[in-house]
C-alpha cells in the first residue's frame, strides 16, 4: 500500500549505556555485525537526536539496577512509542524484566549479554522500527493525498465514511445524485482509493504497530 | 579509652530463665552479649583489637553487597563485548591484525579492571597483621571511595571529592586507616539511604590544619543529622539506630583512630546533615603508634 516503499533500508543503533567501555564495546561489537551505531550519553541526547524518516532507528539503553526504574528513561519509552527500545541491565531481576515489558520495550538483556539473544532483540527491534516507519510514512502519504481534495469533495468523503449511500448525501447536501456520484469518482480517483474501505483506513489511522510475540501470532 | 557502663541489671534476661532450661545450655544469652560488650569496650588488647577490627570489616564488607555484584558486572560485561566481538571477526575472516590487537587488549584492561576491584576487596577484610608503614593519606580516602562508590551509585548517591593537593606522608596501618574511613564513609551513606532525602550527597574532604601537623579527613552528608537520642553514646559499642547494624562502627573507629594518636568527632552541621571529622598527626614515627603491631 505505501507507495514510496524503500526495498533497502538502513538503520541505525541508538546505545546508551552505564560507562564508557561498556559503551565502546557494545558499539564495536555491533559494528562488527554490521550494523550502524551512535553512542548516546543520556536521554536528553536521544530526545535531541536528528532523526531521520528513511532509517530504522532502534535504541539500546543500559536501564540501571534500581527496583525504582530510571525515571526519565521510563518516562521517554512511554511516551516515544515510535521507538523501539531493548532494555538492558546486570541485574536478572524478574521484576524490572516484567515492568519494561509491559512498557512495550522490544526485549529485556540481562548483562553481560548473550550474543543470540541481542542479535535476536535488534532484529526484532529493527524490524520493528521498519514497521513503524512504513506507518508512518504511510500516514503522511494518505494526509498529503487528502490535500488534494476540495472542500466539496472532502464533505462528500466524511459522509461516505459515515456511510450514507449516493442519494441520502445528495439529500444532505441538497445536490443532485449525479454530482454526488461526480464528487465521488474525483476524490476516489484523487485518493488513489481502490474502495470504500480502503478510504476509512486513510481517514482513520491504525494502532502505531507493536512487537507480536510468537504466541499471540496464534490468535 | 572510657569505660561504657556496664550493663548492671538482667532486665534483659530471658523470661524463661529459671524454668524449662534446655538440658546442655549453660550460658544465658545476655551474659554472652554483656561478655562481648565488655570485651568490646575493652578493646585495649591488641590481640582483640585485631579481631574485633577484622570482624567490623567482614560486617562492613557485607553491607556492599549488591552494588559491588553490579560493579562488577560493568567491566566483565564490557570484556565479553569485546572478546565477542574478536569471535565474529574471526570467524568472518574479515579483519586487521592491529585491529583485533586492540579489541583484545582492551578486554583484557576491563578483566582486570574487574578483578582490581576484587583484589582491593579482598586486602580489605584481610586478616592482616597490623604493620605501620608510610601512608599517602588522599590514597587511603580514594581506595575507600572505590569501595564505597558501587553502593552510592546503587542508590544514586552523589559523592564529591574535595582532597587537599599537598598532603605530607604519615606513619600508620594502611587497613586501619582504611576501615575508619570507610566507617565514616559508610554512616554517611547510610544515613542518606534511611532517610529517603531528595539529592542525597557525601562530601570527602582533606586538609591540612593546625600549622600543618594535623590531616584532617570530613565526611559530610546532607541527611538528617544525628539522632538526638544517641548522640550522647555515639561511641559506645552497640549502639545503633539501624536494625541491620551491629552499632560497631564509630567505636571501633574512635578506638582504632587513638591507635593512631588521632580524634574523631561527629557533629550535627548548622546547615543540617552530618559531618564526622577525623584528625590524625602527622609526625609520627612508628615507635610512637602505640600498641598497632
Amino acid at each position: 500500500m505505501s507507495d514510496n516503499h524503500q526495498s533497502t533500508h538502513t538503520n541505525c543503533l541508538l546505545i546508551h549505556e552505564a560507562d564508557a567501555s561498556q559503551s565502546d564495546s557494545l558499539v564495536q561489537l555491533l559494528q562488527a555485525y554490521g550494523y550502524d551505531c551512535v553512542a548516546v550519553d543520556s536521554i536528553g541526547q536521544v530526545q535531541r537526536y536528528p532523526f531521520d524518516d528513511r532509517v530504522a532507528y532502534c535504541l539500546l539503553a543500559d536501564v540501571g539496577t534500581s527496583r525504582h526504574g530510571n525515571s526519565k528513561l521510563d518516562d521517554y519509552i512511554q511516551n516515544n512509542p515510535q521507538l523501539p527500545v531493548i532494555a538492558m541491565s546486570c541485574s536478572s531481576n524478574v521484576n524490572m524484566a516484567v515492568m519494561y515489558t509491559r512498557m512495550g520495550t522490544v526485549g529485556f538483556l540481562s548483562k553481560p549479554l548473550q550474543i543470540d539473544s541481542l542479535l535476536k532483540a535488534v532484529e526484532d527491534g529493527l524490524k520493528l522500527a521498519r514497521q513503524i516507519m512504513d506507518y508512518r510514512q504511510q500516514r503522511i502519504e494518505y494526509k498529503n493525498r487528502l490535500e488534494r481534495l476540495s472542500q466539496r469533495e472532502r464533505e462528500v468523503l466524511d459522509l461516505v465514511i459515515d456511510g450514507m449511500s449516493s442519494s441520502q448525501i445528495a439529500r444532505h447536501l441538497n445536490l443532485s445524485v449525479k454530482t454526488v456520484s461526480l464528487h465521488r469518482t474525483n476524490l476516489m480517483n484523487k485518493l488513489e482509493a481502490d474502495g470504500v474501505v480502503h478510504l476509512v483506513r486513510m481517514i482513520t489511522p491504525g494502532p502505531i504497530p507493536k512487537l507480536i510475540s510468537p504466541w499471540q501470532r496464534h490468535l | 579509652m572510657s569505660h561504657p557502663e556496664k550493663p548492671t541489671n538482667n532486665a534483659s534476661q530471658s523470661p524463661t530463665s529459671g524454668h524449662g532450661q534446655v538440658p546442655g545450655h549453660t550460658a544465658e544469652p545476655s551474659d554472652v552479649f554483656r561478655c562481648v560488650a565488655e570485651d568490646a569496650a575493652e578493646l585495649t588488647t591488641p590481640q582483640m583489637m585485631q579481631m574485633l577490627s577484622h570482624l567490623q570489616r567482614l560486617n562492613l564488607s557485607s553491607h556492599l553487597g549488591i552494588g559491588l555484584a553490579h560493579q562488577l558486572n560493568h567491566p566483565m560485561s564490557a570484556s565479553v563485548n569485546y572478546t565477542q566481538c574478536c569471535v565474529k571477526k574471526l570467524q568472518d575472516e574479515n579483519f586487521d591484525r592491529h585491529e583485533l590487537l586492540g579489541l583484545m587488549q582492551l578486554a583484557n584492561q576491563e578483566a582486570f579492571r574487574a578483578a582490581e576491584l576484587i583484589t582491593r576487596l579482598r586486602r580489605f577484610v584481610s586478616q592482616a597483621v597490623p604493620r605501620i608503614s608510610t601512608l599517602n593519606f588522599n590514597h587511603k580516602i580514594l581506595e575507600v571511595v572505590a569501595l564505597l562508590t558501587p553502593l552510592c551509585k546503587e542508590h544514586d548517591i552523589e559523592l564529591k571529592l574535595e582532597l587537599h593537593d599537598d598532603l605530607p606522608a604519615f606513619m600508620g596501618d594502611r587497613i586501619q586507616i582504611e576501615q575508619i574511613i570507610f566507617n565514616l564513609g559508610l554512616n554517611a551513606i547510610q544515613s542518606l539511604i534511611d532517610s529517603q532525602m531528595s539529592d542525597p550527597c557525601v562530601i570527602i574532604k582533606s586538609d591540612l590544619v593546625d600549622d600543618k601537623k594535623q590531616l584532617v579527613c570530613h565526611v559530610m552528608d546532607n541527611g538528617p543529622g544525628l539522632d538526638v537520642q544517641i548522640a550522647p553514646h555515639l561511641f559506645k559499642p552497640f549502639q545503633t539506630t539501624r536494625t541491620h547494624c551491629l552499632g560497631l562502627g564509630l567505636a571501633m573507629s574512635k578506638a582504632l583512630c587513638e591507635l593512631h594518636h588521632g580524634q574523631l568527632t561527629v557533629e550535627t552541621q548548622r546547615t543540617g546533615g552530618c559531618i564526622a571529622t577525623l584528625f590524625l598527626p602527622v609526625t609520627r614515627t612508628a615507635e610512637n603508634v602505640k600498641n598497632v603491631s
